[in-house]
Protein backbone atom coordinates (compact mmCIF):
# COMPACT_ATOMS: atom_id res chain seq x y z
CA UNK A 1 0.00 0.00 0.00
CA UNK A 2 1.34 3.18 -0.64
CA UNK A 3 1.40 6.12 1.93
CA UNK A 4 -1.09 8.06 2.46
CA UNK A 5 0.09 11.61 1.34
CA UNK A 6 -1.68 14.80 3.10
CA UNK A 7 -4.63 15.75 1.55
CA UNK A 8 -4.79 12.35 -0.60
CA UNK A 9 -7.43 10.13 -0.05
CA UNK A 10 -5.87 6.91 0.30
CA UNK A 11 -6.36 4.27 -2.73
CA UNK A 12 -5.11 1.32 -3.18
CA UNK A 13 -4.15 1.36 -6.43
CA UNK A 14 -2.31 3.05 -8.73
CA UNK A 15 -4.63 4.30 -11.04
CA UNK A 16 -4.61 8.29 -10.96
CA UNK A 17 -8.48 9.60 -10.24
CA UNK A 18 -9.84 11.88 -13.30
CA UNK A 19 -12.65 13.96 -13.50
CA UNK A 20 -15.62 12.79 -14.63
CA UNK A 21 -16.78 15.39 -17.73
CA UNK A 22 -20.28 14.13 -19.17
CA UNK A 23 -19.75 13.33 -23.00
CA UNK A 24 -15.89 13.55 -23.17
CA UNK A 25 -14.76 9.85 -23.39
CA UNK A 26 -12.10 9.02 -20.48
CA UNK A 27 -8.54 8.59 -21.42
CA UNK A 28 -7.22 5.42 -21.37
CA UNK A 29 -4.47 5.31 -18.78
CA UNK A 30 -1.31 3.77 -20.51
CA UNK A 31 1.57 2.50 -17.92
CA UNK A 32 -0.50 1.54 -15.20
CA UNK A 33 -0.12 -2.12 -15.98
CA UNK A 34 0.46 -5.29 -14.12
CA UNK A 35 4.19 -5.86 -13.91
CA UNK A 36 3.42 -9.11 -15.40
CA UNK A 37 2.94 -7.54 -18.68
CA UNK A 38 6.48 -7.55 -21.08
CA UNK A 39 6.89 -4.05 -22.39
CA UNK A 40 6.06 -5.38 -26.06
CA UNK A 41 2.64 -6.42 -24.77
CA UNK A 42 2.62 -2.73 -23.55
CA UNK A 43 3.48 -1.39 -26.81
CA UNK A 44 1.07 -3.25 -28.66
CA UNK A 45 -1.77 -2.74 -26.18
CA UNK A 46 -0.66 1.39 -26.51
CA UNK A 47 -1.07 0.95 -30.12
CA UNK A 48 -4.59 -0.70 -29.69
CA UNK A 49 -5.59 2.09 -27.41
CA UNK A 50 -4.53 4.93 -29.44
CA UNK A 51 -6.38 3.86 -32.58
CA UNK A 52 -9.26 2.90 -30.15
CA UNK A 53 -9.44 6.89 -29.14
CA UNK A 54 -8.18 7.73 -32.72
CA UNK A 55 -11.60 5.75 -34.06
CA UNK A 56 -13.94 6.86 -30.82
CA UNK A 57 -13.02 10.51 -31.05
CA UNK A 58 -13.51 10.52 -34.81
CA UNK A 59 -16.87 8.78 -33.95
CA UNK A 60 -17.73 11.48 -30.79
CA UNK A 61 -16.41 14.21 -32.73
CA UNK A 62 -18.85 13.40 -36.47
CA UNK A 63 -22.07 15.23 -36.13
CA UNK A 64 -24.85 13.24 -35.59
CA UNK A 65 -26.45 13.85 -38.78
CA UNK A 66 -24.07 12.65 -41.14
CA UNK A 67 -25.25 8.85 -39.58
CA UNK A 68 -28.39 9.62 -39.75
CA UNK A 69 -30.08 10.53 -43.31
CA UNK A 70 -33.65 12.94 -43.22
CA UNK A 71 -35.82 13.95 -45.91
CA UNK A 72 -35.21 17.79 -45.00
CA UNK A 73 -31.66 18.10 -44.80
CA UNK A 74 -29.91 19.36 -48.22
CA UNK A 75 -26.62 17.70 -48.51
CA UNK A 76 -24.54 17.82 -51.60
CA UNK A 77 -24.62 13.98 -52.32
CA UNK A 78 -20.56 13.54 -52.83
CA UNK A 79 -19.79 15.14 -49.46
CA UNK A 80 -22.18 13.08 -47.52
CA UNK A 81 -20.87 9.87 -49.19
CA UNK A 82 -16.92 10.88 -47.93
CA UNK A 83 -17.99 11.63 -44.85
CA UNK A 84 -20.01 8.37 -44.24
CA UNK A 85 -16.98 6.17 -46.09
CA UNK A 86 -14.83 7.71 -43.59
CA UNK A 87 -17.27 6.93 -40.54
CA UNK A 88 -17.73 3.94 -41.69
CA UNK A 89 -13.92 2.65 -41.84
CA UNK A 90 -12.99 4.50 -38.20
CA UNK A 91 -15.85 2.14 -36.63
CA UNK A 92 -14.78 -0.92 -38.70
CA UNK A 93 -11.35 -0.68 -37.48
CA UNK A 94 -11.93 0.04 -33.86
CA UNK A 95 -14.90 -2.66 -33.60
CA UNK A 96 -11.87 -4.91 -35.03
CA UNK A 97 -9.31 -3.62 -32.53
CA UNK A 98 -11.93 -3.73 -29.73
CA UNK A 99 -12.62 -7.59 -31.10
CA UNK A 100 -9.16 -7.85 -30.89
CA UNK A 101 -8.50 -6.49 -27.35
CA UNK A 102 -11.14 -8.29 -26.22
CA UNK A 103 -9.79 -12.12 -27.08
CA UNK A 104 -6.04 -11.51 -25.77
CA UNK A 105 -7.06 -9.42 -22.80
CA UNK A 106 -10.11 -11.47 -21.40
CA UNK A 107 -7.82 -13.51 -19.14
CA UNK A 108 -6.01 -10.01 -17.51
CA UNK A 109 -8.77 -8.15 -15.51
CA UNK A 110 -7.33 -4.87 -15.68
CA UNK A 111 -8.82 -1.98 -13.30
CA UNK A 112 -8.45 0.48 -16.38
CA UNK A 113 -12.11 2.14 -16.89
CA UNK A 114 -11.48 2.72 -20.03
CA UNK A 115 -10.65 -0.90 -20.88
CA UNK A 116 -14.40 -1.61 -19.31
CA UNK A 117 -15.88 0.71 -21.40
CA UNK A 118 -13.82 -0.45 -24.48
CA UNK A 119 -15.07 -3.97 -23.88
CA UNK A 120 -18.54 -2.95 -23.65
CA UNK A 121 -18.80 -1.21 -26.49
CA UNK A 122 -17.12 -3.78 -28.59
CA UNK A 123 -19.89 -6.34 -27.51
CA UNK A 124 -22.26 -4.05 -28.49
CA UNK A 125 -20.91 -3.29 -31.80
CA UNK A 126 -20.94 -6.85 -32.77
CA UNK A 127 -24.72 -7.69 -31.39
CA UNK A 128 -25.65 -4.32 -33.73
CA UNK A 129 -23.49 -5.61 -36.81
CA UNK A 130 -25.58 -9.27 -36.03
CA UNK A 131 -28.53 -7.47 -36.18
CA UNK A 132 -27.63 -5.31 -39.69
CA UNK A 133 -26.09 -8.73 -41.12
CA UNK A 134 -30.18 -9.96 -40.47
CA UNK A 135 -31.59 -7.12 -42.07
CA UNK A 136 -29.10 -7.40 -44.91
CA UNK A 137 -31.07 -10.68 -45.41
CA UNK A 138 -34.34 -9.30 -45.88
CA UNK A 139 -35.53 -8.63 -49.26
CA UNK A 140 -35.38 -4.58 -50.59
CA UNK A 141 -31.95 -3.93 -48.59
CA UNK A 142 -29.38 -3.01 -51.19
CA UNK A 143 -26.29 -3.88 -50.06
CA UNK A 144 -23.20 -3.37 -51.70
CA UNK A 145 -19.27 -3.73 -50.48
CA UNK A 146 -16.24 -2.56 -51.86
CA UNK A 147 -12.79 -2.88 -50.91
CA UNK A 148 -10.06 -0.74 -50.44
CA UNK A 149 -6.14 -1.61 -49.70
CA UNK A 150 -5.31 -1.33 -46.60
CA UNK A 151 -8.95 -1.69 -45.12
CA UNK A 152 -11.06 -4.19 -44.33
CA UNK A 153 -14.86 -4.73 -46.26
CA UNK A 154 -17.37 -2.71 -45.32
CA UNK A 155 -21.07 -2.34 -45.61
CA UNK A 156 -22.51 -0.04 -47.31
CA UNK A 157 -26.53 -0.23 -47.10
CA UNK A 158 -29.28 2.21 -48.94
CA UNK A 159 -31.51 0.77 -46.81
CA UNK A 160 -32.87 4.38 -44.88
CA UNK A 161 -33.90 2.32 -41.54
CA UNK A 162 -30.22 1.13 -40.96
CA UNK A 163 -29.05 3.10 -37.94
CA UNK A 164 -25.61 3.19 -37.16
CA UNK A 165 -26.56 3.98 -33.63
CA UNK A 166 -23.50 3.79 -31.22
CA UNK A 167 -26.21 4.79 -28.68
CA UNK A 168 -26.80 8.06 -30.35
CA UNK A 169 -30.38 9.52 -30.40
CA UNK A 170 -31.24 11.27 -33.17
CA UNK A 171 -31.33 14.95 -33.22
CA UNK A 172 -34.36 16.68 -33.06
CA UNK A 173 -35.02 18.95 -36.10
CA UNK A 174 -37.55 21.44 -36.01
CA UNK A 175 -40.22 21.60 -38.84
CA UNK A 176 -42.29 24.51 -39.29
CA UNK A 177 -46.18 24.07 -38.46
CA UNK A 178 -47.17 24.59 -42.28
CA UNK A 179 -44.80 21.83 -43.23
CA UNK A 180 -45.72 19.30 -40.73
CA UNK A 181 -47.97 16.43 -41.40
CA UNK A 182 -49.04 14.92 -38.12
CA UNK A 183 -52.41 15.16 -36.80
CA UNK A 184 -52.78 17.30 -33.70
CA UNK A 185 -54.13 15.20 -30.30
CA UNK A 186 -57.59 17.25 -30.39
CA UNK A 187 -58.27 17.25 -33.81
CA UNK A 188 -57.49 20.55 -36.21
CA UNK A 189 -60.10 22.47 -33.69
CA UNK A 190 -57.47 22.58 -30.95
CA UNK A 191 -54.80 23.98 -33.20
CA UNK A 192 -57.63 26.20 -34.40
CA UNK A 193 -58.00 27.28 -31.12
CA UNK A 194 -54.40 28.22 -30.46
CA UNK A 195 -54.31 30.21 -33.51
CA UNK A 196 -57.44 32.32 -32.58
CA UNK A 197 -57.68 33.95 -29.10
CA UNK A 198 -60.83 33.19 -27.67
CA UNK A 199 -62.38 36.46 -27.55
CA UNK A 200 -62.93 36.57 -31.05
CA UNK A 201 -64.20 32.71 -30.98
CA UNK A 202 -66.40 33.87 -29.23
CA UNK A 203 -67.31 37.22 -31.34
CA UNK A 204 -67.59 35.50 -34.54
CA UNK A 205 -70.10 32.83 -32.39
CA UNK A 206 -71.92 35.92 -31.56
CA UNK A 207 -71.98 37.16 -35.02
CA UNK A 208 -73.01 33.58 -36.52
CA UNK A 209 -75.92 33.45 -33.87
CA UNK A 210 -77.40 36.95 -34.56
CA UNK A 211 -77.06 35.80 -38.39
CA UNK A 212 -79.11 32.82 -37.63
CA UNK A 213 -81.91 34.62 -35.65
CA UNK A 214 -82.35 37.54 -38.42
CA UNK A 215 -82.48 34.74 -41.08
CA UNK A 216 -85.59 32.42 -38.69
CA UNK A 217 -87.36 35.59 -38.29
CA UNK A 218 -87.14 36.66 -41.75
CA UNK A 219 -88.33 33.09 -42.87
CA UNK A 220 -91.39 33.11 -39.82
CA UNK A 221 -92.39 36.39 -41.05
CA UNK A 222 -92.45 35.44 -44.79
CA UNK A 223 -94.35 31.96 -44.26
CA UNK A 224 -96.45 33.12 -41.88
CA UNK A 225 -100.15 33.06 -42.94
CA UNK A 226 -99.98 36.99 -43.91
CA UNK A 227 -102.45 37.15 -40.44
CA UNK A 228 -105.80 37.83 -42.54
CA UNK A 229 -105.33 41.14 -41.75
CA UNK A 230 -109.05 42.11 -40.48
CA UNK A 231 -111.17 44.65 -42.26
CA UNK A 232 -111.30 48.15 -40.55
CA UNK A 233 -114.56 48.47 -42.60
CA UNK A 234 -115.66 45.22 -40.72
CA UNK A 235 -116.08 47.39 -37.62
CA UNK A 236 -118.70 50.27 -37.85
CA UNK A 237 -117.34 53.77 -37.26
CA UNK A 238 -120.25 55.04 -38.44
CA UNK A 239 -121.93 57.92 -36.33
CA UNK A 240 -125.63 59.00 -35.43
CA UNK A 241 -127.08 55.54 -36.71
CA UNK A 242 -128.67 55.48 -33.61
CA UNK A 243 -128.23 58.88 -32.09
CA UNK A 244 -130.73 58.16 -28.67
CA UNK A 245 -128.54 55.40 -28.02
CA UNK A 246 -125.28 56.45 -28.41
CA UNK A 247 -126.55 60.06 -26.50
CA UNK A 248 -127.58 57.42 -23.81
CA UNK A 249 -123.97 55.52 -23.49
CA UNK A 250 -122.33 58.72 -23.73
CA UNK A 251 -124.35 59.73 -20.48
CA UNK A 252 -123.61 56.78 -18.67
CA UNK A 253 -120.05 57.27 -19.35
CA UNK A 254 -119.76 60.75 -18.26
CA UNK A 255 -121.65 60.04 -15.15
CA UNK A 256 -119.43 57.31 -14.38
CA UNK A 257 -116.48 59.89 -14.95
CA UNK A 258 -118.28 62.49 -12.48
CA UNK A 259 -118.89 59.89 -9.98
CA UNK A 260 -115.29 58.83 -9.85
CA UNK A 261 -114.15 62.64 -9.70
CA UNK A 262 -116.08 63.50 -6.83
CA UNK A 263 -115.24 60.18 -5.25
CA UNK A 264 -111.35 60.87 -5.90
CA UNK A 265 -112.23 64.97 -4.01
CA UNK A 266 -113.92 63.55 -1.11
CA UNK A 267 -111.34 61.18 -0.45
CA UNK A 268 -108.89 64.11 -0.31
CA UNK A 269 -110.71 66.02 1.70
CA UNK A 270 -111.47 63.33 4.13
CA UNK A 271 -107.53 62.83 4.49
CA UNK A 272 -106.88 66.71 4.90
CA UNK A 273 -109.92 66.80 7.46
CA UNK A 274 -108.19 64.01 9.40
CA UNK A 275 -104.71 65.56 9.51
CA UNK A 276 -106.28 68.76 10.67
CA UNK A 277 -108.02 67.44 13.39
CA UNK A 278 -104.53 65.84 14.57
CA UNK A 279 -103.29 68.50 14.43
CA UNK A 280 -105.81 69.96 16.27
CA UNK A 281 -105.64 67.43 19.04
CA UNK A 282 -103.52 67.68 22.53
CA UNK A 283 -100.64 65.82 22.91
CA UNK A 284 -101.96 63.65 25.29
CA UNK A 285 -104.46 62.59 22.99
CA UNK A 286 -102.60 62.08 20.10
CA UNK A 287 -100.40 59.83 22.15
CA UNK A 288 -102.90 57.91 23.55
CA UNK A 289 -104.59 57.47 20.31
CA UNK A 290 -101.77 56.74 18.23
CA UNK A 291 -100.82 54.20 20.72
CA UNK A 292 -104.29 52.50 20.75
CA UNK A 293 -104.03 52.06 17.05
CA UNK A 294 -100.52 50.61 17.23
CA UNK A 295 -101.95 48.16 19.66
CA UNK A 296 -104.49 47.59 17.52
CA UNK A 297 -102.59 46.44 14.22
CA UNK A 298 -99.99 44.13 16.62
CA UNK A 299 -103.15 42.17 17.63
CA UNK A 300 -104.81 41.76 14.24
CA UNK A 301 -101.14 40.77 13.29
CA UNK A 302 -100.78 38.31 15.86
CA UNK A 303 -104.09 36.83 15.06
CA UNK A 304 -103.04 36.65 11.68
CA UNK A 305 -100.06 34.60 12.17
CA UNK A 306 -102.14 32.22 15.10
CA UNK A 307 -104.14 32.00 12.16
CA UNK A 308 -101.37 30.58 10.13
CA UNK A 309 -99.62 28.51 12.68
CA UNK A 310 -102.81 27.19 14.32
CA UNK A 311 -105.81 27.48 12.39
CA UNK A 312 -108.11 25.75 14.99
CA UNK A 313 -107.39 28.33 17.08
CA UNK A 314 -108.42 31.09 15.04
CA UNK A 315 -111.91 29.50 14.71
CA UNK A 316 -114.84 31.12 16.80
CA UNK A 317 -115.37 29.15 19.81
CA UNK A 318 -118.68 30.23 21.49
CA UNK A 319 -118.07 27.70 24.54
CA UNK A 320 -115.03 29.94 25.29
CA UNK A 321 -116.23 32.64 27.57
CA UNK A 322 -112.74 34.75 27.33
CA UNK A 323 -111.58 35.23 23.72
CA UNK A 324 -108.48 37.45 24.88
CA UNK A 325 -107.22 34.78 26.98
CA UNK A 326 -107.04 32.16 24.68
CA UNK A 327 -105.53 35.07 22.57
CA UNK A 328 -103.13 36.02 25.19
CA UNK A 329 -101.86 32.47 25.49
CA UNK A 330 -101.51 32.13 21.66
CA UNK A 331 -99.25 34.90 21.58
CA UNK A 332 -97.50 34.21 24.93
CA UNK A 333 -96.98 30.51 23.06
CA UNK A 334 -95.52 32.50 20.14
CA UNK A 335 -93.16 34.75 22.21
CA UNK A 336 -91.68 31.50 23.94
CA UNK A 337 -91.26 29.94 20.36
CA UNK A 338 -89.11 32.94 19.58
CA UNK A 339 -86.80 32.83 22.43
CA UNK A 340 -85.71 29.53 21.40
CA UNK A 341 -82.62 30.68 20.20
CA UNK A 342 -81.88 29.18 16.15
CA UNK A 343 -79.16 27.25 15.68
CA UNK A 344 -76.32 29.53 14.74
CA UNK A 345 -78.62 32.76 14.73
CA UNK A 346 -76.21 35.28 15.88
CA UNK A 347 -78.54 38.15 15.45
CA UNK A 348 -80.94 36.47 18.89
CA UNK A 349 -78.38 38.69 21.34
CA UNK A 350 -81.33 38.77 24.03
CA UNK A 351 -84.91 39.54 24.90
CA UNK A 352 -84.99 43.12 23.60
CA UNK A 353 -87.04 42.18 20.51
CA UNK A 354 -90.01 40.70 23.02
CA UNK A 355 -89.95 44.39 24.61
CA UNK A 356 -93.43 44.88 24.13
CA UNK A 357 -93.99 48.51 26.58
CA UNK A 358 -92.51 50.17 23.63
CA UNK A 359 -95.23 52.07 21.24
CA UNK A 360 -94.00 50.53 18.14
CA UNK A 361 -91.84 47.04 18.57
CA UNK A 362 -88.05 47.14 17.55
CA UNK A 363 -87.93 43.95 15.65
CA UNK A 364 -88.89 43.78 12.25
CA UNK A 365 -90.50 40.37 12.49
CA UNK A 366 -92.69 41.54 14.98
CA UNK A 367 -93.76 44.46 12.82
CA UNK B 1 -102.31 66.37 -43.86
CA UNK B 2 -103.60 64.31 -46.81
CA UNK B 3 -102.92 61.01 -44.81
CA UNK B 4 -104.10 62.39 -41.67
CA UNK B 5 -107.70 63.00 -43.41
CA UNK B 6 -107.41 59.69 -44.57
CA UNK B 7 -106.78 57.76 -41.55
CA UNK B 8 -108.51 55.05 -40.75
CA UNK B 9 -107.85 54.45 -37.05
CA UNK B 10 -106.19 54.88 -33.80
CA UNK B 11 -103.34 53.09 -32.47
CA UNK B 12 -99.86 52.18 -31.52
CA UNK B 13 -97.98 49.18 -32.34
CA UNK B 14 -99.61 45.88 -33.20
CA UNK B 15 -98.50 42.67 -34.60
CA UNK B 16 -95.53 40.21 -32.71
CA UNK B 17 -92.92 42.51 -35.25
CA UNK B 18 -94.46 45.88 -33.41
CA UNK B 19 -95.56 46.92 -36.55
CA UNK B 20 -96.70 50.97 -36.06
CA UNK B 21 -99.75 52.08 -37.41
CA UNK B 22 -100.23 54.97 -39.82
CA UNK B 23 -101.64 56.96 -36.70
CA UNK B 24 -98.14 56.85 -34.99
CA UNK B 25 -96.15 57.35 -37.58
CA UNK B 26 -98.20 60.80 -38.34
CA UNK B 27 -97.76 61.70 -35.32
CA UNK B 28 -93.84 61.46 -35.17
CA UNK B 29 -94.36 63.23 -38.43
CA UNK B 30 -96.37 66.29 -36.45
CA UNK B 31 -93.69 66.12 -33.94
CA UNK B 32 -91.00 66.53 -36.71
CA UNK B 33 -92.69 69.45 -38.28
CA UNK B 34 -93.43 70.88 -35.10
CA UNK B 35 -96.80 72.92 -36.36
CA UNK B 36 -97.49 76.45 -33.95
CA UNK B 37 -99.97 76.80 -31.70
CA UNK B 38 -102.47 78.50 -34.14
CA UNK B 39 -102.52 75.61 -36.84
CA UNK B 40 -103.00 73.19 -33.60
CA UNK B 41 -106.13 75.50 -32.56
CA UNK B 42 -107.90 75.11 -35.88
CA UNK B 43 -106.88 70.83 -35.77
CA UNK B 44 -107.78 70.27 -32.74
CA UNK B 45 -111.38 72.75 -33.06
CA UNK B 46 -112.53 71.02 -36.16
CA UNK B 47 -114.98 68.75 -36.27
CA UNK B 48 -115.16 67.20 -39.89
CA UNK B 49 -112.59 64.90 -39.71
CA UNK B 50 -112.49 62.82 -36.32
CA UNK B 51 -109.04 61.28 -36.58
CA UNK B 52 -107.31 64.32 -37.61
CA UNK B 53 -108.68 65.60 -34.50
CA UNK B 54 -107.35 62.60 -32.88
CA UNK B 55 -104.38 62.87 -33.87
CA UNK B 56 -104.40 66.91 -32.80
CA UNK B 57 -105.24 66.03 -29.37
CA UNK B 58 -102.62 63.41 -28.99
CA UNK B 59 -99.84 65.84 -29.98
CA UNK B 60 -101.19 68.71 -27.79
CA UNK B 61 -100.88 66.50 -25.53
CA UNK B 62 -97.32 65.81 -25.70
CA UNK B 63 -96.21 69.12 -26.14
CA UNK B 64 -98.60 71.74 -24.40
CA UNK B 65 -98.72 73.11 -20.87
CA UNK B 66 -100.93 71.14 -18.16
CA UNK B 67 -103.25 73.89 -17.38
CA UNK B 68 -103.72 74.47 -21.76
CA UNK B 69 -104.11 70.84 -21.95
CA UNK B 70 -107.04 70.90 -19.53
CA UNK B 71 -108.48 73.81 -21.16
CA UNK B 72 -108.50 72.47 -24.61
CA UNK B 73 -109.35 68.80 -24.07
CA UNK B 74 -112.09 68.82 -21.28
CA UNK B 75 -114.64 70.56 -23.69
CA UNK B 76 -113.95 67.56 -25.87
CA UNK B 77 -115.48 65.22 -23.37
CA UNK B 78 -118.99 66.19 -24.90
CA UNK B 79 -118.10 64.60 -28.34
CA UNK B 80 -119.26 61.24 -28.38
CA UNK B 81 -118.19 60.22 -32.07
CA UNK B 82 -116.71 56.80 -32.77
CA UNK B 83 -112.99 56.03 -33.36
CA UNK B 84 -111.65 52.86 -34.41
CA UNK B 85 -108.89 51.85 -32.60
CA UNK B 86 -106.17 49.17 -33.78
CA UNK B 87 -104.94 47.17 -30.45
CA UNK B 88 -102.25 44.92 -29.98
CA UNK B 89 -102.95 42.01 -31.70
CA UNK B 90 -104.18 43.56 -34.59
CA UNK B 91 -108.05 43.28 -34.40
CA UNK B 92 -109.93 46.84 -34.47
CA UNK B 93 -112.31 47.86 -31.23
CA UNK B 94 -114.88 51.07 -31.41
CA UNK B 95 -113.65 53.79 -29.24
CA UNK B 96 -115.36 56.87 -28.23
CA UNK B 97 -114.02 60.44 -28.64
CA UNK B 98 -114.65 61.13 -24.91
CA UNK B 99 -113.00 58.16 -23.63
CA UNK B 100 -109.80 58.61 -26.00
CA UNK B 101 -109.85 62.20 -23.95
CA UNK B 102 -110.14 60.92 -20.52
CA UNK B 103 -106.86 58.17 -21.72
CA UNK B 104 -105.11 61.32 -22.53
CA UNK B 105 -106.00 62.76 -19.39
CA UNK B 106 -105.32 60.34 -16.98
CA UNK B 107 -103.09 57.91 -18.19
CA UNK B 108 -99.42 57.52 -18.70
CA UNK B 109 -99.40 55.40 -21.64
CA UNK B 110 -101.81 55.90 -25.10
CA UNK B 111 -101.08 54.48 -28.23
CA UNK B 112 -97.79 52.72 -27.24
CA UNK B 113 -96.40 55.96 -26.09
CA UNK B 114 -95.23 57.03 -22.44
CA UNK B 115 -96.92 60.24 -22.07
CA UNK B 116 -95.68 63.24 -20.09
CA UNK B 117 -96.09 64.01 -16.55
CA UNK B 118 -98.77 66.14 -15.94
CA UNK B 119 -100.08 68.13 -12.84
CA UNK B 120 -103.05 67.10 -11.21
CA UNK B 121 -106.46 68.76 -11.69
CA UNK B 122 -107.06 69.57 -8.03
CA UNK B 123 -103.29 70.81 -7.23
CA UNK B 124 -104.17 73.14 -10.21
CA UNK B 125 -107.69 74.21 -8.85
CA UNK B 126 -105.54 74.74 -5.33
CA UNK B 127 -103.36 76.83 -6.74
CA UNK B 128 -106.03 79.20 -8.44
CA UNK B 129 -104.96 78.29 -12.39
CA UNK B 130 -107.73 76.60 -13.42
CA UNK B 131 -111.64 76.77 -12.15
CA UNK B 132 -113.54 73.66 -11.28
CA UNK B 133 -114.51 71.51 -13.87
CA UNK B 134 -118.24 71.78 -15.19
CA UNK B 135 -119.46 68.39 -16.59
CA UNK B 136 -121.85 68.70 -19.85
CA UNK B 137 -124.60 66.86 -17.80
CA UNK B 138 -124.48 69.65 -15.03
CA UNK B 139 -124.88 72.09 -17.98
CA UNK B 140 -127.72 69.76 -19.53
CA UNK B 141 -129.37 69.59 -16.34
CA UNK B 142 -129.19 73.62 -15.42
CA UNK B 143 -130.39 74.15 -19.02
CA UNK B 144 -133.33 71.71 -18.55
CA UNK B 145 -134.50 73.56 -15.28
CA UNK B 146 -134.28 77.11 -16.83
CA UNK B 147 -136.22 75.81 -19.35
CA UNK B 148 -139.04 74.81 -17.15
Amino acid sequence: MEKQQKGRPMTTSSTKLRRYFPGKAPAPEVGNFSSSESEDDQKDAEVKLGAQQIAIAKVMTRPTTTTITMESQSRTGSESEDDERELLRARLRARQLAAEEHSSNSSSDSDSNSNSVHRRRAALRQIQQKKREQQSEEPGTSVTCSSEPGSTSELETTDSDDGYGLEMMAKPIYVPKAQRKTVGLAGETSAKEGLVPKHEMQKWDRQDASVRIAASEARRMREEPQADPQDPMTVDDTDDVDVDAEIDAWRQRETARVERDGKEKEAVEREEAEHARVRGMAEEDRDAEGIDRARCQREEKARKRAAFYEPAAAQDDVADPDPDARLTQVMLDYAKQRLQPRKGNSKARGLWAEDTSLHEPRSRRFG
Amino acid sequence: MDKAVDLTCIGGCFGPSRKPTEFLCLTLKLLQLQPDRQMLDVLVDQKDFKYLRALALLYFRLTQPSVEIYQKLEPLYADYRKLRSKNMTGTYEIVHIDEFVDSLLRENKVCFITLPGITKRMALEDAGQLAPRISPLDDESESDSTDN
